[in-house]
């Protein structure tokens, strides 16, 4: 059974009211609305490239803020960022869709820097806690989990994890991908062959008895449900038999993915899209990791910055190539920021304010809200105009969140179980 | 009389004592369970009796175990046939209190159950003390409460974000041991503003406004919690601490003894090597240390180590030109060695019985072989020195040890920065030791959090200051172990250690520095070995590890629902109990694990109709395997891993992983890599699901004709038909004789993979045996649809047998392909029904 016949199924005869996660919300029709939360995980360096200062020494002596030029700074329309690296670096492939010099121009007209945003810690797990899910304390909903939750919870990709914060607050099952060959394998359970043609795949049983063999899983399970007195049992049960419906939808997803899924943050972007693409997925978690750079700052970030950034690239040319440009939004942070100065290793350690990074559906481009200082505190801005203005706000990540769950369309029932007490800003329209 | 003792009752039935052989003849009660010891009856002689204690409307008692006691024990009661009464001359209860109590016969068909009629207080208390359970209603309003705790910890208790439940409080074990927390830490950031005085009548308030109650609301709600028997809590305690099938002396011991067997049975598996496999993934959990498992690099973990301090730590590479076939295997042993010495220790302690509080302070780190070349430790201390796996304590005059603490893997997985000081290593601690989330204590965040105009914040700034005068002693202990692990003394550096920061201390106390300076990591081991919250902590971690979710949270939030409250007091109030008995035997760890067990929040298997779900919502111990543990149950029933087909196993034979649980599959399914994968999915999502079907399609394919193909006496699955059992005679009638053996293997399997017993002919078991006909008849009639082609009569080529499990053709006579009556299939389509099952995938 297909699972959208299956949650109708559910509909008709009240059985909704006994499944796990949020069927409330569930559409029967495919999700049109998609999410990207792209994490560099450890804590970037806006300071590094999209909040730049350069190598101004800092009036108390403590060196330089970065050690690349001043002069290197420059601007792609209202994009404003460092054209080259520090000199004493092997800077990345001039080539590369990761250069600065490379990135920026070519996606300034999408792009929009939010900058000065205070997480307020420097503390690992507060941080991408804070900057994932718009609270910094425990138990919500990361941004990615509640989209899916609010529109199709019971998809079976519904929220894609690749790592970083992916609480879910029990109202969808994160998925973890792992490598992409093995989707094939899950698209056809009953195939022994299935990198095969359709009828080449050699069943491990027959069509028809493989039939019964499903039907009398899922009467089995919904016994089960039914004989349970125990409420997390009943829970379970009802999650197990979440996912066990509809999972030839992800024929489509294999069908969509390329021959070979790339490695890294490319190939979570691949399996992302085609996700989004073949309507089984929602939203999805992007992570890579290496930024917490305690240590020889300037090459190790450039490095992992030249990764992300290509990374990043080459999501967006997924999404263009799928024509999912006007249904996808993609939002880029971090932890918490760096230190504007350098520690005895060459090193930066945690600072609590950043910068984050959008582009795609919903979000325009072009743009820098926000800013800091030398000592990259965070300015306030005014709420209405977005300018700079010290009677105005300071941004969080709770700003962030509401406008994000104002564009998500996430519902008050949602809103109200996991509120994020602050005034909305219209950052990203 | 009945109803006071009724009541009395209530407040007992979830206490956790065990049988006083000093007084065998006095009854207990344990666990939801009454135990007399020796009770004679007509016809049967001596009997110990254990009764179920069940609520439904009043308490009844039903007849679990009776089993042949010994004529040493003196008696403790008797029985009156004539009016089938049962007088118990003493029950002791926690108090100390004891009744003599009166059962009546209320019902025997089909358990023998019994009410409470009368009873007697034995040892009543001085007349004029005070029996009724303190509320906060009626307990003299506390003003210190109200002026110095009730802005964190509500009126109520409850706690606010800024402050934790006071409920079944880590430190409420005592007024003493609270009142001297009190003391030595609150108010938070203000300890010296509480003198004892302060703290003894906090103390006192704060234990009989919110907790005097606390064991009464458990006992009403753990009598609603109806528990497996003895049977099935020992297939799952096998299934989860050494993941295979309990062995038959097991049954046996259950059957001869019931609970108390199956004490004896859980201990004995504490005693096999898988149970400590188990016990490491467990800690892993939370340690995460397994990040330098050479599954993550293959000297993940020898690079963190310094070659200034171990200049011989590759022992085993003789230069790039001179290295043989074992170079690889010798290099990842030795990695793995080294990466899972924190654990290993983990294993030591539990193993040997000691004290737990040696993880923390152990004045020994684990080596093999291997890593003791490394660690460079040349005394023979090995019984096999080519072991890897053979685990020594070793003490290194180079390092003041103190078990996990000084770990080189611990402390590079939490690693340090000179603007962070050691903060993050010290919230680890607090968190995994001492079940103290700091960044919880926090509280209201100031506006902007770089605070540039107070000198010294984080002891100046009021609002700093509230979490680091706590977080800051702890992370100053830590000033001997730089950033990358190495013992470098503080006071050595050229700087030595920071000023401008709280100075060595733990709860309020300054660190004594005689004797301390160079190795103070081992005085705070003593302290948290001595803190009310580690045997909390403790608990937390193995209570996750045994029912997959950890311990409720206390209900902070002021909306609380009365539910949820009750909940969390139930729970805790019981594991306080398990606490106490941890602590009470010395800190063993196997206490531990076998008194959660015992408890009836792991043996649950459901509830009565007149239950409160809502205070129920996360009863019981069901949670979906992780894929190390579903790999050992896939191993234990078929003997082999899910990895290929059959004929194809041998391909795997050298793989160090070939399981697909543990490579293709082990992330999708929900497996941490302890690095930026740490925890672990507890709900199925859509490829998981996929996963579970491909996996029983796959195993029943594998599995199916394997076990056919096997000599009879080798044979898992199929104990009474072979491959050619069909239900028809050569007249195409339903053979009696086959149909019974056929139903009696449907049967079997169900026990023997889901663990369910299931009636023949009853609803349950007929759909599988309408699923075996239905598949054969289906079968038949495609054969006879294709002219019976060669390839219809034959299995799919993934599930038939050419080859021996070395790789060897076979003979045509010993092969098996044909499956001309459909039969095989057939039993593959029931095996890859129940394979599916939620009781396959759920512990």
């Amino acid at each position: 059974m297909y699972r959208r016949q299956f949650l109708k199924y559910l509909g008709s005869s009240g059985l909704s009211l006994a499944m796990p996660f949020s069927l409330s919300n569930a559409q029967s029709a495919a999700p049109d609305r998609f999410w990207i939360s792209v994490n560099a995980g450890g804590g970037w360096d806006p300071i590094y490239f999209i909040d730049p200062k350069g190598d101004r020494p800092r009036l108390d002596g403590r060196g330089p803020v970065n050690n690349y030029s001043v002069s290197a700074i420059t601007s792609s329309g209202n994009i404003v960022f460092p054209s080259s690296y520090p000199t004493q670096i092997d800077p990345p492939d001039a080539n590369s869709t990761g250069h600065f010099a490379n990135f920026f121009p070519k996606h300034a007209n999408r792009l929009l820097v939010i900058n000065g945003v205070d997480t307020q810690t420097n503390n690992h797990d507060a941080g991408s806690r804070y900057v994932w899910s718009g609270k910094i304390e425990d138990g919500y909903p990361s941004f990615g989990a509640i989209a899916a939750a609010a529109s199709a919870p019971t998809e079976p990709l519904a929220y894609i994890s690749n790592g970083g914060y992916d609480n879910t607050a029990s109202l969808v099952a994160p998925a973890r991908i792992g490598e992409g060959e093995v989707f094939q394998q899950l698209a056809f359970p009953n195939a022994s062959r299935p990198w095969e043609e359709q009828g080449e795949q050699s069943p491990y049983f027959d069509d028809s008895i493989y039939a019964e063999i499903e039907k009398a899983r899922l009467d089995r399970l919904n016994r089960l449900v039914n004989a349970s007195t125990l409420p997390l049992q009943k829970q379970q049960m009802n999650e197990l038999l979440m996912s066990r419906v509809g999972d030839n939808n992800l024929n489509r997803l294999v069908q969509l993915l390329p021959e070979r899924v790339s490695s890294g943050l490319e190939g979570q972007a691949e399996v992302a899209v085609a996700a989004f693409s073949s309507g089984i997925a929602v939203s999805a978690n992007m992570h890579m990791g290496g930024f917490d750079t305690h240590g020889n700052h300037d090459q190790n970030h450039s490095r992992r910055l030249t990764e992300l950034l290509e990374g990043i690239d080459h999501l967006w040319t997924q999404i263009e190539q799928n024509d999912l440009q006007d249904r996808v939004t993609v939002i880029v942070g971090s932890d918490f920021g760096r230190t504007p100065f350098y520690n005895d290793g060459n090193g930066k350690d945690h600072w609590n304010v950043i910068s984050i990074m959008a582009m795609g559906a919903g979000v325009r481009g072009n743009r820098v809200i926000g800013g800091t200082n030398d000592h990259v505190e965070a300015l306030s801005i005014n709420p209405q105009s977005l300018q700079l203005d010290p009677n105005g706000v300071t941004l969080t990540p709770e700003h962030i969140h509401v406008a994000l769950r104002r564009m998500a369309g996430i519902d008050s029932n949602l809103n109200s179980q996991f509120g994020i007490a602050e005034s909305y800003i219209n950052l990203f329209g | 009389m009945v109803k006071y003792l009724s009541k009395t009752f209530s407040v007992l039935f979830l206490v956790l004592l065990c049988l006083n052989t000093a007084n065998a003849s006095r009854s207990t009660i344990s666990n939801g369970y009454l135990y007399v010891p020796r009770i004679d009856l007509d016809g049967f002689g001596a009997m110990e009796l254990t009764f179920r204690i069940e609520y439904t409307n009043e308490y009844l008692l039903v007849l679990e175990t009776a089993t042949e006691t010994s004529l040493s024990i003196s008696n403790s009661g008797s029985f009156n046939d004539s009016d089938m009464s049962l007088e118990i001359d003493e029950v002791e209860l926690e108090s100390g209190d004891l009744y003599a109590v009166q059962l009546d016969l209320v019902s025997q068909d089909g358990q023998i159950v019994f009410n409470i009629t009368d009873a007697e207080h034995l040892n009543p208390p001085d007349p004029g003390s005070n029996q009724e359970p303190a509320s906060t209603s009626n307990v003299e309003a506390s003003p210190l409460y109200d002026d110095m705790c009730s802005n964190c910890h509500a009126a109520n208790g409850t706690g606010t974000g800024s402050g934790p439940s006071l409920i079944s409080c880590a430190n409420c074990s005592s007024s003493s041991a609270l009142a001297n927390y009190i003391r030595d830490t609150m108010p938070l950031g203000q300890a010296t503003s509480c003198d004892i005085g302060c703290a003894n009548s906090v103390a006192d308030y704060v234990l009989a406004a919110f907790n005097a109650s606390n064991q009464q609301i458990s006992s009403q709600s753990i009598g609603f919690i109806q528990l497996l028997d003895d049977s099935a809590a020992l297939r799952r305690a096998a299934q989860q601490l050494v993941g295979r099938l309990p062995r038959a002396d097991e049954f046996q011991a259950i059957s001869v003894a019931g609970s108390g067997g199956l004490r004896q049975v859980i201990n004995g598996m504490m005693t096999e090597d898988a149970f400590y496999d188990r016990l490491s993934e467990i800690w892993n959990d939370y340690l995460l240390t397994d990040k330098y498992h050479s599954r993550n690099g293959s000297e993940a973990a020898l690079q963190l180590l310094s070659s200034d301090d171990y200049p011989n730590k590759r022992w085993f590479d003789p230069g790039k030109d001179n290295r043989d076939d074992e170079y690889s295997d010798v290099r990842r042993a030795t990695n793995d060695s080294v990466a899972r010495e924190p654990l290993e220790l983990i294993n030591y302690v539990v193993e040997n019985d000691l004290a737990f509080t040696q993880i923390l302070t152990a004045n020994y780190m684990m080596m093999s072989p291997y890593s003791a070349q490394t660690f460079g430790v040349s005394e023979p201390i090995f019984e096999n020195p080519n072991d890897p796996n053979e685990f020594r304590p070793v003490t290194t005059r180079s390092i003041p040890h103190a078990g996990i603490l000084t770990s080189h893997m611990f402390l590079n997985r939490y690693p340090t920065t000179s603007t962070n000081r050691n903060r993050g290593r010290a919230r680890i601690v607090f968190d995994l030791f001492l079940d103290t989330d700091i960044l919880a204590i926090e509280g209201v965040r100031p506006g902007n959090s770089v605070d540039i105009t107070t000198p010294i914040p984080t002891i100046n700034n009021p609002e700093c200051s509230k979490c680091h005068s706590v977080l800051d002693p702890v992370a100053s202990i830590f000033q001997n172990w730089d950033h990358k692990g190495r013992y470098r003394p503080a006071r050595l550096s050229k700087y030595g250690w920071y000023t401008d920061m709280e100075p060595r201390g733990f709860n309020g106390a300054p660190m004594p520095l005689s004797g301390n300076v160079d190795s103070s990591l081992q005085w705070l081991g003593r302290q948290i070995a001595a803190d009310p919250r580690f045997p909390r902590a403790v608990t937390r971690i193995m209570v996750n590890g045994l029912t997959g979710k950890e311990p409720l949270k206390s209900p902070d939030d002021a909306n609380a629902s009365q539910s949820e409250i009750d909940a969390f007091i139930a729970e805790r109030t019981l594991l306080n109990d398990v606490q106490t008995s941890f602590v009470n035997d010395g800190y063993n760890l196997k206490t531990l694990v076998r008194e959660v067990m015992m408890s009836p929040y792991w043996r649950a298997k459901g509830l009565t109709s007149n239950a409160n779900e809502d205070a129920h919502a996360l009863t019981g111990a069901s949670y979906l395997l992780s894929p190390e543990q579903l790999d050992r149950k896939i191993y234990s029933l078929f003997g082999f891993d899910w990895r290929r087909s059959m004929d194809s196993y041998y391909k795997d034979q050298n793989s160090y992983w070939a399981s697909k649980l543990r490579i293709n599959f082990h992330q999708i399914y929900g497996g941490i890599d302890s690095d930026s994968i740490t925890t672990r999915l507890t709900s199925p999502n859509g490829l998981m699901g996929a996963m579970q079907l491909r996996m029983a399609n796959e195993l029943s394919c594998y599995a199916v004709p394997h076990d056919f193909w096997l000599p009879e006496s080798q044979r898992r699955l199929f104990r009474y038909v072979n491959h050619e059992t069909s239900p028809y005679n050569e007249a195409g009638n339903i053979d009696s004789t086959s149909m019974s053996q056929i139903r009696q293997n449907i049967q079997f399997l169900h026990e023997y993979l889901l663990g369910e017993r299931v009636a023949i002919g009853s609803p349950e078991y007929q759909v599988s045996e309408d699923l075996f006909m239905n598949t054969l008849n289906r079968g038949r009639q495609i054969i006879l649809n294709g002219g019976g082609e060669w390839y219809l009569t034959r299995l799919p080529s993934d599930c038939d047998r050419t080859k021996d499990l070395d790789g060897n053709e076979l003979s045509e006579d010993d092969r098996l392909r044909e499956d001309r009556q459909y039969v095989i299939r057939s039993w593959m389509a029931v095996v890859a029904y129940l394979l599916a099952d939620y009781k396959f995938f759920y512990s």
